[in-house]
């Protein structure tokens, strides 16, 4: 009993509030009525669709990374495990023959056991996160080339386009999906206690050991996890292009980087949410719908969203000095 | 007992060891039943024809081609390097094909994968050279020891190459020139708003078809709008974002252009969504970019996503290459340039494209002459 109620406050201590997702949430309303003004066909159903469909791919892998940040560090290999997902699960469906059900299990099966094998090394072997899940990544590229050579792998057909593809009424069934796994990520992280152990372990690892937290057994789930997230997102994509193509996800590692940290998420563990995450994916999408709607080279997007990141951090930093001192 | 660490650490060395062993020369390929004699070079090193050794059926050479990277239209010229290979075998000139792509388009990757293959002391490298500067001293250093360099695909100012095979820097331009009259045909009107996806900033080809296209638009288009030239870095996936945003902004928008050849294709897939939800019909815009990829031959183009593609056929690009270094090898044919002109595919002539295009070009085999 005491030792459950040291690992509550513990995990309490790290988990903190945040109202980082909050400003950022004024900041999207706030461009949004700028955007509307700017453009009548901002707030158009059309365009409304377009973004939270296209916050949701890039969006699952936030989740992922998110989780990953709040434990341990950064994962760099969230775009490539969902590439290979996309590859897996589109040669299962079509020249492998299964089912599409069987063959999103199976992907996902085969990514979770990768993610596993990354939090083992980090675990087990004491090695960096950073250095491990950069080597999975370009596992994961080399494996993929290696399979598909570069070319689509095409011929996905069925209802099951309609995951990536489809609409429930006005909204995008891939938001959906995100929405969903987001709402679930959110009540595990806040509600069960292996949420509130791997808030715990982001604070101090040393610490949730000390009060009985099983530290390698987490970070091990956790990487699990984050793959699944990622693969679902890679599987999504899939569906989406009806195909499998060899480059999704290039550029899902900085975003998701910055989805999470926009949403709060502290670099250096302990601390973060999965809505904020969301809100994150959705500021990162809005200011990638705005670089069109206002004209300008889409190059600027990377400045823009280099410069939203380092503005995240920062203040994450000042936040983070801020607790200290008042402690 | 065994530390779980120590195994795991050996677990991946030998994970890492068999996997080298397994992968190596998994990217060379021989034809069956080769013969011996590679000797093709004389004292001085340089290339001397060996059609008397052909005629034995015992010649061999070790040619090694660098495409930009792994993708699916060097996949194309690949194929066609392959049926040139099988095709010269059945003649008794056996070709050891090393196919060195990088994962990525990476310009000093690629001048690595130069000097490697440089140190192979290969009879002949077929480069697609991504910047001219990385890989200029390179190719000269393999010119002077012997060994013969070409360009396929790309080419670029002052390449000390002897040859090139693709569509050269006038025929990118013209490629956008042309890219104008097909969105024009498409569309059915030349007052139009249109947009343009213009691929990477970084790759001289993408540039040159973009003012092509440009420039053709202001000479002779006064009511085509461009709306809109947004970047997507050759990425199909941030292609696709981009042309939905255009969308949702540009309503009225009538045309798309794709410089390179997966953008169109992303926009097909954006377009393909807004039919879904309502916001388009099919019909109401023209998409178009370059090469025909097996998806858009047998399903986007078919299903009308997109309208169709300008082409100058890689799988004609790798074939030619071959043949020209052969030509020069065994029979001291002195290398031409071949330029390859972009023909239109649309869902009119799919199936005939290729066949049709090796009639109209048929005399670019200079070494059957």
């Amino acid at each position: 009993m005491k030792k459950k109620e040291s690992q509550s406050k513990l995990a309490g201590r790290f988990k903190g509030s945040n109202n980082t997702s909050l400003f950022i949430l004024l900041f999207i309303i706030l461009l949004g009525a700028v955007l509307s003004i700017v453009s009548e066909n901002f707030l158009t159903a059309y365009n409304i669709g377009v973004i939270v469909r296209q916050m949701s791919f890039v969006g699952m892998a936030a989740l992922a990374q998110t989780l990953v940040l709040i434990t341990i560090g950064t994962d760099l290999s969230v775009g490539t495990t969902a590439c290979l997902a996309n590859i897996l699960f589109a040669i299962f469906a079509t020249s492998g023959g299964l089912p599409a059900p069987i063959a999103i299990i199976l992907s996902l099966i085969i990514c979770m056991v990768i993610g596993l094998c990354s939090g083992m090394l980090i675990t087990k072997l004491k090695l960096s996160p950073f250095i491990v899940t950069l080597g999975i990544s370009e596992i994961s590229t080399g494996a993929v080339l290696v399979i598909t050579q570069g070319v689509t792998v095409t011929g996905l057909e069925g209802p099951v386009l309609q995951l990536g593809a489809g609409m429930l009424g006005p909204v995008p069934v891939p938001t959906l999906i995100f929405i969903g796994f987001a709402l679930i990520m959110a009540y595990v992280m806040k509600y069960t206690p292996f949420g509130r152990e791997i808030y715990a372990i982001g604070g101090n690892a040393n610490a949730a050991r000390l009060v009985g937290i099983k530290v390698d057994r987490n970070t091990c789930m956790v990487f699990s996890i984050s793959a699944a997230l990622a693969a679902i997102g890679g599987i999504l994509m899939a569906c989406r292009y009806s195909s499998g193509q060899p480059n999704i996800g290039e550029t899902w590692r900085m975003n998701s980087i910055t989805a999470a940290v926009v949403g709060g998420t502290s670099m250096t563990g302990g601390s973060g949410s999965m809505l904020g995450t969301v809100i994150g994916a959705l500021l990162i999408t809005q200011l990638s719908n705005a670089i069109v709607i206002l004209n300008i080279s889409q190059y600027w997007e990377k400045v823009v969203t280099g410069g939203v990141v380092l503005l995240a951090v920062a203040i994450d930093a000042l936040r983070s000095r801020a607790a200290q001192a008042a402690k | 007992m065994i530390n779980i660490r120590k195994l795991l650490a050996m677990l991946l060395a030998l994970v890492l060891v068999f996997g080298l062993v397994a992968c190596a020369s998994s990217d060379t390929t021989t034809p069956a039943d080769t013969s011996s004699d590679s000797g093709s070079e004389d004292a001085s090193g340089d290339t001397t024809p060996d059609s008397d050794a052909a005629e034995s059926g015992n010649i061999e050479y070790d040619v090694v081609f660098i495409p930009k990277s792994i993708h699916e239209f060097y996949n194309i010229i690949r194929t066609g390097v392959d049926d040139a290979i099988a095709d010269l075998a059945e003649e008794g000139i056996t070709i050891n094909l090393t196919w060195s792509a990088a994962a990525k388009a990476d310009s000093s990757e690629q001048a690595r994968l130069l000097e490697s293959a440089i140190s192979l002391q290969p009879d002949a490298i077929a480069i697609a050279v991504i910047d001219g500067d990385m890989c200029k001293d390179l190719m000269q250093q393999a010119l002077d020891m012997g060994i013969s360099v070409i360009a396929f695909d790309t080419d670029f100012e002052g390449s000390p190459r002897q040859a090139c095979v693709g569509a050269g820097m006038d025929n990118q331009r013209l490629c956008g020139s042309q890219a104008v009259d097909m969105l024009v045909e498409g569309m059915g009107t030349d007052s139009a708003q249109i947009a343009v996806l213009s691929g990477s900033p970084t790759a001289e080809n993408h540039q040159i078809i973009l003012e092509g296209f440009t420039e053709r638009v202001e000479a002779d288009f006064p009511n085509l709008e461009i709306v809109t030239i947004q970047a997507d870095n050759d990425d199909l996936e941030t292609a696709t974002r981009i042309t939905e945003n255009i969308f949702a902004q540009y309503p009225d928008i009538q045309g798309i252009f794709g410089v390179t050849s997966s953008n169109g294709l992303g926009a097909g897939k954006a377009y393909q969504a807004a039919i879904a939800s309502g916001q388009f019909e099919l019909g109401d815009v023209t998409i178009l970019d370059k090469t025909l990829t097996e998806e858009k031959r047998t399903d986007m183009i078919p299903a009308g996503y997109m309208y169709g593609v300008l082409d100058s056929p890689p799988y004609i690009m790798g074939y030619y290459a071959v043949q020209m270094i052969n030509a020069y090898l065994t029979d001291g044919i002195p290398y031409q340039d071949i330029e390859m002109p972009y023909r239109a595919a649309t869902a009119e002539n799919l199936d005939t494209f290729t066949d049709n295009y090796l009639e109209e070009f048929a005399d670019l085999e200079y070494w059957n002459q």
